[in-house]
């Protein structure tokens, strides 16, 4: 019977292929950024969940409910920020104890590389980025390691993305070199220290971002450095925003001084290197007066 | 067992530094029903707190049922001026007396039909057994105020004490918790004190008066205390007591208290 | 399996929500006899500021939470105990400490999320330690509370009453803000403090409506606050959105069906 034997192949067929496609590694994110990264190491063969993926949420704040806890009690590799950024995950992770987990933690990969304040949005800067995609390939492959190349593979494809930013970043330093930067948060620190600018106002930020009250003194000094042309820049949150970072957002405005918005994290579908990139276009377009 | 249910002799009291009575004789016997009067501030309060012992004799000698007072707290029922906490209102009369029961005990209470039993009995003692089954919030003043006695009975007393349990009640409901103190006394030999702000309608029930007034106090029957000459000496003051259609109206001897008295036989416009 | 039961993070939602449930039930139920509400409110809040000040000298948050509810129970506690003056010295706790936490926070210069993530609270990251903990300090209030029920509930209705048999009112009031302390700084971490009533005070106020005795209420109280974290759990799991929210939620329309329904579940005398 030729025909059952040819349905019998193509039957066994796709239980192969469904086999070798069924097992790739399920991965959870705690913020978007690190699920691209992820993404873009493992390929085809990670199923990555980014938990905090909606640009509208306040990372800092936000209450898991139980399909993230069970995505998290689920998944073979974790990957977060660390320094509290994203304490939520840390609990999850306590509650849901998996020994055979692997949890990739950025901060904690670059020591070395923390600003003094521990300022939390270590995803600015892209050695960090770097080393968590190395550190994920590695991962990856000890648990997948007939796909072993292809995740060395991709983390040189990774590296060779970040070139055009570093080219970037080459530009600006080049066009605006030693700025006084000031802002609404300390999300964009580690660029800044990149660009090898000067972040003024940091209690500002600091309390801004811990959601307590600056002190007068400390605004008045702050709407000070703007009107006086203090500072040549003026970074806020996007994604976080309060009436009082909108009035100094509006008098940086006003006093002329370059304003750009930064995010949180990677909108969801857009690869980490393009993001920094697309972040650093919008800083160099409003370094060089083009108004958005 | 002694006869005297109360004995004092020169009680005194302080609250604080203020002296809130002194040179209190009492002799009050067994099953006797004992109206306290006297004007605010008089210290009506404060002896019946001092008999249980809350407040510190500082001078004199006081037996309550033959024992110090304090000793005997188990013995005494105490039913203090005012109402129940409105967030209990909705808790059953039974379930409010069965509350009482051994309150002063640790532990939980794992003999919980006992206690209610002994609060069914209480209840029907102070006339209120067919309130057991309704909730606080739905009785009137004068049944509640019959609920809190059966409180104070709940762990069977040999004495019991009255803080105003007339206040606020209509003439109906005033008449029915003195014939409950009146049929307490007679029918279990409790021995009762009841504070009250007017004398009047205590008249036709109570054995004995306590009058107190001034940081002194008399206790005798009402003829004996309720007179010219006892009730100026109290009072430091000329008083009288004018007998009216078998009601007596205690005021200076010119004008009025107005908290002596709900009213003034000399005035026309009140009633 | 059932309810997700499989997981560790939800057999410890609803292990330690069961127990802070149980707890809270009859803690909650004499936080309404003694209208200490407000107290409860000030206790699950004060915890922010001692889980700020606990990260800025690099301690675990939850240490501070523990340490500023109870010195803040002991706080309330030596601050008045009438109602009117007790609002005002629990105003005067809740101000300072939460200045102090605002300040606290000022002062830490790195990300304070676990500090505010307290105010949150986090049902389904519960660590085995953390559950422990909870089931281990419920257990110890249940039985201080029953050690101290009977007392405790004639207090409760009846502060004179139980002064009069010699129930030691002032300590036991003390040691009641403490246990609440104990109760609220398990639930805090889990319920979060902005929806701590959901289990505090919502099951006890719709038992208060439909049972007409402080233990039938309890009783009710507990099988409410368990119905409740189940349900909440469950539907969280099932259908998504915060267990909390619909910890509120549920507790929210029970209370509405209790307050609507409880009064014609019963037939009433007429007043």
């Amino acid at each position: 019977m030729r025909a059952s034997r040819r349905i019998l192949a193509l039957f066994l067929f796709l239980l192969v292929a469904r086999g070798a496609q069924a097992a790739p590694i399920a991965v959870v994110a705690a913020e978007s950024t690190y699920g691209e990264i992820a993404q873009a190491i493992g390929g085809p063969y990670v199923a990555v969940r980014s938990i905090i993926a909606s640009p509208r949420i306040d990372p800092h704040l936000f209450e898991a409910m139980p399909s993230v806890a069970v995505a998290v009690a689920r998944a073979q590799v974790v990957v977060m920020n660390g320094l509290g950024y994203d304490a939520w995950m840390q609990k999850l992770l306590l509650a849901s104890p998996n020994p055979r987990r692997q949890v990739v933690v950025a901060a904690d990969l670059a020591s070395n590389l923390i600003m003094s304040d521990r300022n939390p949005h270590v995803f600015y800067d892209l050695r960090v980025a770097l080393i968590t995609a190395a550190r994920l390939a590695a991962v990856f492959a000890g648990l997948d390691p007939a796909h072993a190349a292809q995740f060395r593979a991709n983390l040189a494809a990774f590296s060779q993305q970040l070139l055009p930013v570093y080219g970037q970043i080459e530009a600006i330093i080049a066009a605006h070199p030693n700025l006084a930067v000031t802002g609404t948060e300390p999300v964009f620190g580690y660029m800044l220290r990149t660009l090898g600018y000067r972040a003024v106002n940091r209690r500002v930020q600091q309390n801004v971002m811990n959601d307590t009250q600056p002190s007068p003194q400390e605004v008045v000094a702050f709407e000070r450095s703007l009107r006086t042309h203090a500072v040549g820049l003026f970074v806020y949150n996007a994604q976080v925003q309060s009436p009082l970072t909108q009035r100094l957002t509006a008098l940086a405005r006003e006093a002329h001084i370059p304003v750009v918005g930064v995010a949180e994290f990677a909108p969801p579908g857009l690869p980490y290197p393009q993001w920094q990139l697309a972040t650093l276009r919008l800083l160099a377009a409003a370094l060089n007066g083009v108004r958005p | 067992m002694t006869k005297w249910a109360i004995e004092a002799h020169a009680l005194g009291c302080r609250l604080g530094a203020r002296p809130v009575f002194s040179q209190l004789d009492l002799a009050v016997p067994r099953g006797a029903l004992v109206g306290v009067l006297g004007p605010n501030g008089a210290g009506k309060t404060t002896l019946l707190r001092c008999l249980l012992g809350l407040a510190r004799r500082t001078e004199g000698r006081l037996e309550v049922l033959g024992r110090d007072p304090g000793a005997v707290r188990a013995s005494i029922g105490y039913v203090s001026q005012g109402e129940p906490p409105e967030m209990s209102l909705h808790l059953s009369a039974v379930a409010s007396v069965a509350a009482a029961f051994q309150g002063e005990r640790w532990g939980f209470p794992l003999h919980r039909r006992r206690e209610r039993n002994h609060a069914l009995e209480a209840l029907e003692a102070a006339e209120a057994g067919a309130l057991a089954q309704r909730p606080l919030g739905e009785l009137s003043g004068g049944q509640r105020q019959r609920v809190r006695i059966a409180q104070a009975l709940v762990n069977a007393p040999q004495l019991l004490l009255l803080d105003e349990p007339l206040a606020s009640l209509d003439q109906g409901g005033q008449q029915a918790v003195l014939r409950l103190a009146k049929r307490l006394c007679l029918d279990r030999g409790i021995t009762v004190l009841m504070s009250a702000h007017d004398l009047n309608p205590l008249l036709e029930y109570i054995d004995l008066v306590l009058y107190m007034a001034n940081g002194q106090g008399r206790l005798g029957s009402v003829d004996d205390v309720v007179r010219e000459d006892v009730l100026s000496a109290l009072y430091g003051l000329p008083m009288r007591a004018t007998r009216v259609d078998g009601r007596i109206f205690v005021h200076p001897d010119r004008g009025f208290i107005p908290e002596l008295t709900d009213c003034c036989p000399h005035c026309e416009g009140c009633k | 399996m059932i309810l997700g039961l499989e997981y560790a993070f939800m057999r410890h939602a609803v292990f330690a929500g069961s127990a802070i449930a149980l707890v809270s039930a009859p803690m909650g139920y004499f936080v309404l006899l003694r209208r200490q509400a407000f107290a409860a409110h000030a206790l699950s809040h004060v915890g922010f500021a001692g889980a700020a000040g606990a990260i800025l000298l690099s301690l675990s948050p939850y240490l501070g939470l523990f340490a500023f509810t109870l010195a803040s129970a002991v706080g309330l506690a030596l601050l008045g105990s009438r109602v009117g003056e007790r609002d005002v010295g629990i105003g005067m706790v809740l101000m300072f400490a939460l200045g102090l936490g605002v300040l606290f926070l000022n002062l830490y210069t790195a990300n304070a999320a676990a500090a505010i993530g307290i105010l949150f609270g986090s049902i389904v990251g519960i660590s085995s330690t953390q559950m422990w903990l909870s089931a281990g300090v419920a257990l110890g209030v249940l039985v201080v509370l029953a050690l101290i029920y009977r007392p405790l509930r004639l207090a409760s209705l009846d502060q004179d009453a139980a002064r009069g048999r010699g129930v030691p009112v002032g300590a036991l009031g003390v040691v009641f803000v403490l246990l609440l302390a104990l109760a609220v700084s398990i639930s805090v971490p889990v319920i979060g403090a902005l929806l701590i009533f959901s289990l505090l005070i919502g099951p006890p106020a719709a038992a208060r409506v439909l049972a007409r005795s402080v233990e039938g209420g309890l009783l009710l109280a507990a099988l409410i606050g368990l119905a409740e974290t189940w349900g909440g759990i469950a539907a969280s799991y099932y259908i998504g959105y915060p267990a909390s929210t619909w910890i509120a939620g549920i507790s929210f329309l029970i209370y509405l069906l209790a307050a609507w329904g409880g009064p014609r579940l019963r037939p009433r005398a007429a007043r």
